[in-house]
């Protein structure tokens, strides 16, 4: 009896967490058109919810996790959430891996909660066994790394930077050159450029702590120098990865099927200038198979980018 | 900015824009001797061949097209009436001739070029001399003829070296190669087109490299070191990659949470102590006032 319930608990999580994951898909794909199976989906999403809740109610689960609204959304949300859900099958698709994830033994009431349950979600008629899905794409398995990130930071005050330049052993001031003083510290190696109105920028750092770490630093140094400096509003500017496919690349063909994104002109530079629409990623894209990526604000935009770019390279390997 | 002006930039290939540079090139019998005399269309029609064949060895893409185009014309020069006179006639001289001012990456890419012709060259069977890079301008008329079938062969005789290499399991590679060279031959059979050419002659690279990489890749797939030089492996790749210049030295990466405390003493250690700073300010003003007297 015990074991059960422990499984429906663990059903109704990963059904709580797959909502999420499909929620923010939801979001970006947009409101699709009703296909005909709705409308059977919809009868037994409704009957289901009484049935589900006496089960639960019956075995004495604790279900104060659940959110209130999994209930509720089934009926009335249930004809907006509708069609946004009669979409892709990759997200249905995904749905049935993750529940068949949890490993079902038993599959008659329990695959019918969690098909209605899950209903809102994925278009499936209830007592359907659900076979694990290969996900459709592999992942290239090439991980891109990041060279460089940008970041800048608020000291809150103002700076005298010729006092600066003359008490910091790391300082270069050349105010007819840059406005700015130039400071280097050794661990991470850095470089960061300090501004009289207490602004800073810092580059050079491989990774986003390395660079929150590098920048505290300098704030410490303009501290310890004797200014009121805070560390306000510590931001990632700019990211820059790259990496290696291994196979040489035909820019002149990529430039022909993707005119709208590429930018080739061997004249001016040897690489390929590709920009990525979403994320919003500029990759550049050399002969050699190598692409360097940049513009991003997060990792996981260049690990997108990435992702969506190995595929048209692939593509054009085996032409 | 394209899209403000709502135009197209159009893509164009090296090969269009040979002829018009082939033009340029006095080498027509008004204005040299005969003997190094050339006829405009037919140097034309054997620079633009050449063209064709560096593109699918990867010499052409990512390049300047400039030093791609008058390496092509030399050769196409050289080789169409191999006459000693032409074949110790160096670059600059053939400018001079042709009255083209020289361009520095031209000899780079008559190396290259070079490089290539040797590789389908050395398929000749009819060839009995020793055959060098330098050499093989004489035969670039044969090669150009039979350039599917040398190709071919090529590809064919660099597995079999490949093979030797490492004789790790091969099903996969000879599969892979009948594929490749039923293309091949379906192609070679066709009357080709200027633009079918190219993209039968891409396919056939194309096919030809990955049919290569497979068996290498499979025999060592862990081993970094290979991977990293790829270029070394395969027939035709981009000299880039052959030539792969040292890497530096990489970071170890640093693994960091961005909270940590921050010692005082590194924070110290940026900072000038009292009698550092004093003495750099005199000096800083020592500087001053001297470069103020010279000046």
């Amino acid at each position: 009896m015990d074991e059960s319930a422990l499984e429906r608990y663990f059903d109704e999580s990963i059904i709580h967490d797959s909502n999420f994951v499909l929620e923010e898909e939801l979001e970006l794909q947009g409101p699709q058109r009703v296909l005909s199976s709705t409308p059977s989906a919809l009868r037994p999403s409704q009957l289901a919810p009484k049935s589900g809740a006496t089960g639960k109610s019956g075995d004495d689960l604790d279900l104060s996790f659940l959110p209130d609204e999994l209930g509720g959304q089934n009926e009335p949300g249930f004809s907006s959430t509708a069609p946004e859900l009669s979409q892709d099958s990759g997200v249905s698709l995904d749905c049935s891996a993750l529940v068949s994830a949890a490993d079902r033994p038993l599959q008659r009431t329990p695959a019918a909660e969690l098909s209605t349950a899950a209903s809102p979600f994925c278009v499936m008629t209830p007592m359907t066994p659900m076979t694990p899905m290969t996900p459709v794409t592999e992942g290239s398995g090439i991980v891109p790394q990041l060279q460089n990130i940008v970041s800048t930071v608020t000291l809150g005050c103002p700076l005298d930077l010729k006092f600066i330049a003359r008490q910091a052993r790391n300082a270069e001031y050349n105010p007819k050159r840059f406005a700015a003083v130039i400071m280097r510290i050794r661990e991470p190696r850095t470089t960061a450029l300090i501004f009289s109105s207490g602004k800073m920028v810092c580059t050079g750092a491989k990774s986003e702590e390395e660079s929150r770490l590098a920048a505290r630093k300098y704030a410490r140094v303009v501290q310890k120098l004797g200014f009121s400096a805070r560390f306000l509003e510590f931001k990632i500017q700019n990211m820059v990865a790259s990496c290696d496919v291994c196979f040489p690349i035909r820019l002149e063909g990529l430039v022909l099927t993707h005119q709208q994104f590429s930018s080739y002109e061997p004249e001016l530079f040897p690489g390929l200038i590709y920009r990525m629409v979403k994320p919003r990623i500029v990759l550049l894209i050399f002969v050699s198979g190598k692409v360097v990526l940049t513009g991003a604000k997060e990792r996981a935009e260049i690990y997108e980018a990435f992702e969506n770019i190995y595929p048209i390279l692939k593509g054009f390997r085996k032409q | 900015m394209i899209k403000v002006l709502n135009i197209q930039a159009p893509t164009f290939s090296v090969t269009d824009v040979m002829e018009a540079h082939c033009q340029e090139y006095k080498v027509s019998l008004g204005h040299v001797p005969e003997e190094l005399a050339e006829d405009s269309k037919g140097l034309t029609k054997r620079a633009i061949a050449l063209v064709e064949l560096a593109a699918d060895s990867w010499i052409v893409t990512g390049r300047q097209p400039l030093p791609i185009m008058m390496a092509a014309v030399y050769l196409a020069w050289q080789s169409l009436k191999p006459n000693a006179q032409r074949l110790k006639m160096s670059l600059e001289k053939f400018c001079k001739l042709a009255k083209v001012q020289k361009s520095k990456t031209a000899g780079t890419r008559i190396t290259e070029m070079k490089g290539m012709l040797y590789k389908l060259g050395k398929e000749i069977p009819w060839y009995k001399e020793v055959l060098t890079p330098d050499n093989v301008v004489s035969l670039v008329g044969d090669i150009l003829q039979h350039r599917f079938s040398l190709l071919r062969r090529a590809l064919k005789s660099h597995e079999l070296s490949l093979l030797e290499k490492c004789p790790a399991g091969q099903v996969n590679s000879s599969s892979a190669e009948t594929s490749s060279s039923s293309e091949v031959s379906e192609h070679a059979g066709q009357t080709p087109a200027k633009s079918s050419v190219n993209a039968e002659k891409q396919k056939q690279a194309g096919v030809g490299d990955e049919s290569l990489k497979s068996p290498s890749e499979e025999s060592n797939p862990q081993t970094q070191e290979l991977t990293q030089n790829w270029g070394k492996r395969v027939l035709f790749a981009p000299p880039c990659v052959v030539n792969a210049k040292r890497k530096r030295a990489e970071r170890p990466p640093l693994h960091v949470t961005g909270d940590e405390e921050i010692s005082d003493s590194e924070i110290e250690s940026y900072i000038r102590t009292p009698q550092e700073a004093r003495d750099f300010a005199m000096m800083q003003e020592k500087l001053f006032t001297s470069n103020n007297e010279s000046s």
